[in-house]
């Protein structure tokens, strides 16, 4: 039997990863034998994570995006599986190729150099909860904006959005003072999601409402139906 | 609302690679800060940062939601990425003490200090004897161990085993008062 009270002052720097490897060993071989040993570890842990949020945040370089993407498609795993190309005729569009995404998210991070150093104090990742039918709700479809304050770029991403059918697109518009003006269109992979970049003055300026409408592919110059979804300003 | 992390690694384990995106928005400055503050070295923190949202990617049911949170999980890994490669880096050039004395140097970072200087447990890290401060700052941060430790700071084992114990403690029961 090993001797507790000697493992028990082991386990702040066990937690931590500063025992040398037999006092990690003796620890390991402990906590099976002792379940209080393993309760001390649970209290210590909350210190590890508290250490771990005190890291400050900081700007990764603004092309990390891209390049992140990229190395993550040339280490797909085999558990990934394919991705599913669903037997339905919608999206003859051009489908949205990730290489373009990577391109369009690297760019947009390059032309808004300042967005990252901006990250810690300003909230520049707006989320938009969009309020609308009961549908939408059910399938947890969300968007989000991405944009700087100092940028003249934004990007929204779209999640869970409904597949279309052929010869559709979603369109995002903007009411503002009674006026309603196209911020552009977007189509959906497989997964529903969507991506769209638009000029950032578009929201940085007061704004009544954004919605998201179906519309022909090619668009439309004003909604022609219900919005799917919309997002209501604050 | 909060990001549904769950979801999200789902759609990762599907090989979504917006929701890969959607994680890096969420969590890269934090990851980044996290090998920086180890490594000190922004081409090095970018490789790590990026090696750790691969890891997720490669993997993304290693967290176990039962065990923590995930932004705490996602930050280990970070760590011990920034460990591993600092580790490679020393035996690489070989330059133990002075890499480490670099590292060291980032309380002259005033910018980092500042940032550092206005986080809770970094305040409360404060309170600690300089002694205790500093072999928590060389295990967590630079990620030695005891005897590495006592090597670095030519003390003997029992009295780094003693301090480190001490100031962990201290940390805790100063977070738990809070």
């Amino acid at each position: 039997m090993r001797d507790f009270e000697h493992l028990r002052e082991l386990i702040p720097a066990y937690v931590i990863g500063a025992t040398d490897e037999d006092e990690s060993r003796m620890v390991e071989a402990g906590l099976t034998d002792y379940p209080e040993l393993a309760e001390e570890l649970r209290e210590f842990q909350f210190l590890n994570d508290a250490l771990a949020e005190s890291v400050p945040e900081m700007a990764p370089p603004p092309e990390m995006l891209g390049q992140l993407l990229t190395a993550a498609r040339g280490s797909r795993p085999a558990a990934h599986s394919a991705p599913k190309i669903l037997p339905r005729p919608a999206q003859r569009q051009v489908k949205i190729s990730w290489q373009l995404v990577a391109a369009c998210l690297t760019l947009f991070l390059v032309l808004t150099n300042g967005f990252w150093l901006y990250r810690a104090s300003v909230p520049t990742v707006k989320e938009i909860v969009f309020q609308g039918n009961p549908e939408a709700e059910l399938i947890g479809l969300r968007c989000r904006i991405i944009v700087s304050p100092n940028s003249d770029s934004a990007i929204m991403i779209a999640e869970n959005f409904p597949l279309l059918e052929v010869g559709q697109t979603y369109q995002v518009w903007m009411r503002r003072d009674g006026e309603i003006v196209s911020l552009g269109m977007f189509i959906v992979d497989e997964a529903g999601d969507g991506l769209l970049s638009f000029t950032a003055d578009a929201i940085n300026q007061p704004f009544d409402s954004i919605g998201v409408t179906i519309e022909p592919l090619g668009g439309s110059p004003a909604p022609t139906t219900p919005s799917v979804v919309r997002w209501t300003s604050i | 609302m909060k990001t549904d992390i769950p979801s999200l690694l789902q759609r990762i384990t599907d090989g979504d690679e917006t929701a890969l995106a959607v994680l890096f928005a969420d969590y890269g400055a934090k990851v980044y800060g996290m090998a920086y503050t180890v490594l000190k070295n922004t081409s090095l923190a970018q490789e790590v940062a990026q090696d750790t949202f691969v890891q997720v990617w490669k993997n993304p049911a290693a967290w176990n939601p039962t065990k923590g949170q995930f932004s705490s999980w996602l930050l280990t890994v970070a760590r011990y990425t920034a460990i591993d490669r600092l580790r490679r880096e020393i035996r690489r050039t070989g330059q133990d003490v002075e890499l480490h004395d670099e590292i060291a140097s980032a309380e002259n970072d005033d910018s980092l200090l500042r940032q550092l200087e206005s986080n809770h447990v970094v305040t409360l890290l404060h309170h600690l004897p300089t002694e205790q401060r500093r072999v928590i700052e060389l295990a967590y941060f630079q990620g030695m161990k005891h005897s590495e430790i006592a090597e670095f700071l030519q003390s003997p084992l029992g009295t780094v085993k003693t301090r480190l114990r001490l100031g962990l403690q201290k940390l805790k029961d100063l977070l738990n008062n809070q």
